[in-house]
């Protein structure tokens, strides 16, 4: 799954960043393997999108999001 | 032995309270700095030690990491990676958003491979208790053994005295002999594998030392209030609806909070050009100074509550968090116009002023959307242009009610806003289709806590913003106004002047139509008659008498320069105590037409829109893009636009 598909208020895990470009960014924010994200926020028409990461609030456009391969937590 | 200033770098990530520490520590009476109250370049101001030693506070823009992925960011590695640069520290204070210590202690460590001394603040303290946590200082200062650490609250006055005594304290248990390991900057900048390996390294120590250091004892408060707050603001369709009501409710604020003190400043002003104009012995010096330069200031020191109320606005939306919330609604909408969610901040910046504006463009990482948003800023109506449409629509736009409730006033004035951005909007389009992409833009935004503004950071802002406009205007306004008062008041072709003069006395005028075709035929044949007369026919077109050229002509120094240029001219030669908008008003031409008709002051309103009327901004511009190329297109290309534009105006109205 997609860290851009995670429904609101879900969490997951994440399982690798897939970008090359985008990815000392990432990591340097929070987003690396083994972090856990909740879906907090979302826009209309695939706009950004904020997730707590780590206890702040982080936003990302939906194709970053979509580089973040993610999994699933009940 | 000892140094005689020290550097002291204040470092640390976005949203950690750096500028309040900075504001703290320095008082804010005299900032040094190019452009003070902007993050996005370092800010300087020296100050004294309370063991007397001279201190250097150096404010380096907000950055996660040292290695940089925006221009603003680029400050910080830039000098860091040369121990000879001229700003390069001798001491960091590291400022720690304590709710956020994972992340932040990543550039903590990154600092201190340099071999940089670092004296750790610990701020936010009182945020991460209401988050329910705590922090267990003395396993932090083992984790962390080579650095003085702190918890401060940077909104209390006292911690100032705590933070230099612990500077001192730091000073003077410090030899200041290390050498600096700046190549572990240079090392990495090339090798995206090993800073990743490195970065994640430094995260693991910092996620370690985090899970050891926090403790957890009570429920959560603080993000519960910030997301029940997210749930109302960034509302998929509400969020943009209370958005638009926000923007619109702080213009209804400026103009209606700022009528009275407009009104004092504007009698003060009269008050004191009319005791000078009495007090002062007659003549030259008396004229210039009372008819020149007091009118001429006053018409701009008029516009400082309105500037200051704009301002604080601006900086309440910045510090509660909500600025952040309005670039994270409008990205998406941005994006298809070659812009940036983060273009929200220069955009609305620069109805303040464009050079701020222009400025925080920096944290934009995508250079086209950088640059789109550098070229269209201009077109936002910024304060400078307050004055000019003030008094245009005071002298042209009827008293009236619209639908029974709208002032038509007030009506144009929200008009002349709206075409603005439009125009800022449809440009970027445009641009957007000619400029290629260079690299990616990266968004990945915080969405800080929100939170009560500091007041301090707040009023500094303000104060220091307000006293920018009046000091760099008036500096403008008084070498314009003297220069003015003497083409004006001197002429090369006085036998001509006599002539006329001795021809209309002849005819029977009553004695106030005499003096004023006696002062009207003077001020045309003065120098600033003949050039004015001289490029009359470029503009007339577009429904301007040769005054309104003149004035035209100086705004292009900057905008507000219009109303200086106005009253100076309109003063000189005539006694009569009407205030500049009645002169401007019973203004007629030759022919007996009013100069100044709805067609005429419409389309130089339409003219001040379009026209990239403000030298700071051109040379900022130049600065921000490295090449003449961009100010110079702009200059041009809005004022053809301008021209073509209050052309069309004048016609349809006409």
């Amino acid at each position: 799954m997609l860290l851009s598909e995670l429904p609101l208020g879900k969490k997951a895990k994440i399982k690798q960043l897939t970008c090359t470009d985008l990815r000392l960014k990432m990591i340097e924010m929070g987003l690396y393997e083994g972090v856990e994200v909740v879906k907090e926020l979302e826009t209309l028409a695939k706009g950004p999108m904020a997730f707590w990461v780590n206890d702040y609030l982080l936003s990302l456009r939906y194709s970053e999001a979509k580089m973040v391969e993610i999994e699933l937590i009940d | 032995m000892e140094k005689k200033q020290y550097k002291v770098a204040l470092i640390g990530n976005p949203n950690t309270g750096k500028s309040s520490v900075y504001n703290l520590l320095t008082n804010q009476n005299q900032p040094v700095g190019n452009f003070v109250g902007v993050t996005v370049d370092k800010k300087k101001h020296s100050i004294l030690s309370p063991k007397k030693r001279d201190i250097e506070i150096i404010d380096f823009p907000g950055t996660y990491s040292i290695f940089p992925q925006s221009e603003d960011e680029k400050v910080v590695f830039d000098i860091l990676k040369d121990s000879n640069h001229k700003d390069f520290p001798d001491i960091v204070l590291f400022i720690c958003n304590s709710t956020q210590i994972q992340r932040n202690l990543l550039l903590f460590f990154q600092l201190q491979q340099i071999g940089l001394p670092i004296v750790l603040l610990l701020n936010m303290t009182d945020k991460l208790r209401l988050m329910g946590k705590q922090i267990n200082y003395q396993l932090l200062q083992k984790s962390l053994p080579n650095c003085t650490i702190l918890p401060i609250n940077a909104r209390l006055k006292s911690d100032k005295d705590i933070i230099l005594n612990s500077l001192d304290n730091f000073i003077e248990n410090n030899s200041f002999t290390k050498t600096y390991n700046t190549d572990y900057l240079k090392n990495l900048d090339n090798q995206p594998e090993l800073k990743e390996q490195d970065t994640l390294d430094k995260i693991y120590k910092a996620k370690e030392i985090e899970s050891n250091v926090i403790i957890k004892n009570e429920k959560d408060k603080s993000s519960k209030f910030t997301k029940k707050l997210d749930n109302i603001l960034t509302h998929k369709i509400g969020g943009y609806i209370i958005l638009i009501s926000i923007l619109f409710g702080i213009f209804q604020i400026i103009f209606k909070l700022s009528e009275s003190p407009m009104e004092w400043i504007d009698s003060y002003f009269s008050y004191l050009s009319n005791v000078l104009n009495q007090t002062l012995p007659p003549g030259i010096l008396t004229d210039l100074i009372a008819q020149g330069l007091i009118p001429g200031l006053g018409g701009v020191l008029i516009f400082i509550p309105q500037i200051a109320i704009l301002f604080l606005c601006i900086g309440i939306l910045e510090e509660t968090g909500y600025m952040s919330r309005a670039v994270f609604l409008l990205d998406r909408w941005m994006r298809p116009l070659g812009l940036s969610g983060k273009s929200v901040v220069p955009l609305v910046s620069s109805i303040g002023c464009a050079i701020p504006g222009i400025l925080s463009t920096r944290t934009i990482s995508g250079e086209k959307n950088r640059l789109i948003s550098i070229l269209v800023a201009p077109f936002m109506s910024c304060s400078a242009r307050i004055p000019v449409y003030t008094i245009l629509i005071a002298v042209v736009i009827p008293d009236v009610y619209v639908l029974g409730f709208i002032n038509l006033k007030g009506l144009t004035l929200l008009f002349l806003y709206l075409l603005g951005t439009f125009m800022a909007l449809f440009a970027a389009w445009i641009l957007n289709l000619f400029i290629k992409e260079k690299n990616k833009d990266i968004f990945m935004l915080e969405l800080p806590f929100y939170g009560l503004p500091n007041l301090r950071n707040l009023l500094t802002t303000v104060y220091i913003k307000t006293k920018d406009f009046v000091i760099g205007a008036g500096k403008i306004i008084l070498a314009i106004s003297i220069l003015l008062w003497f083409l004006a008041s001197f002429s090369p072709v006085n036998d001509k002047i006599e002539n006329e003069i001795n021809h209309l006395k002849s005819s029977n005028l009553s004695t106030k139509e005499l003096e004023y075709k006696e002062s009207s035929i003077r001020l045309q044949n003065s120098y600033i008659g003949i050039i004015g007369k001289t490029i009359e026919p470029a503009i007339e077109p577009l429904g301007y008498d040769w005054k309104i050229g003149i004035a035209l002509i100086t705004s292009f120094a900057a905008r507000e320069v219009f109303v200086g240029t106005l009253s100076t001219i309109y003063s000189v030669g005539e006694d009569n105590e009407d205030s500049l908008i009645e002169k401007m008003k019973n203004d007629t031409r030759i022919d007996g037409k009013k100069v100044y008709t709805l067609a005429s002051g419409m389309s130089l309103m339409i003219f001040y829109v379009f026209a990239m009327q403000c030298m700071a901004t051109l040379a900022v511009v130049k600065r921000e893009t490295q090449t003449w190329k961009w100010p110079i297109i702009q200059l041009i290309s809005m004022g053809i636009l301008a021209y073509i534009t209050s052309w069309i105006t004048f016609i349809i109205l006409k």
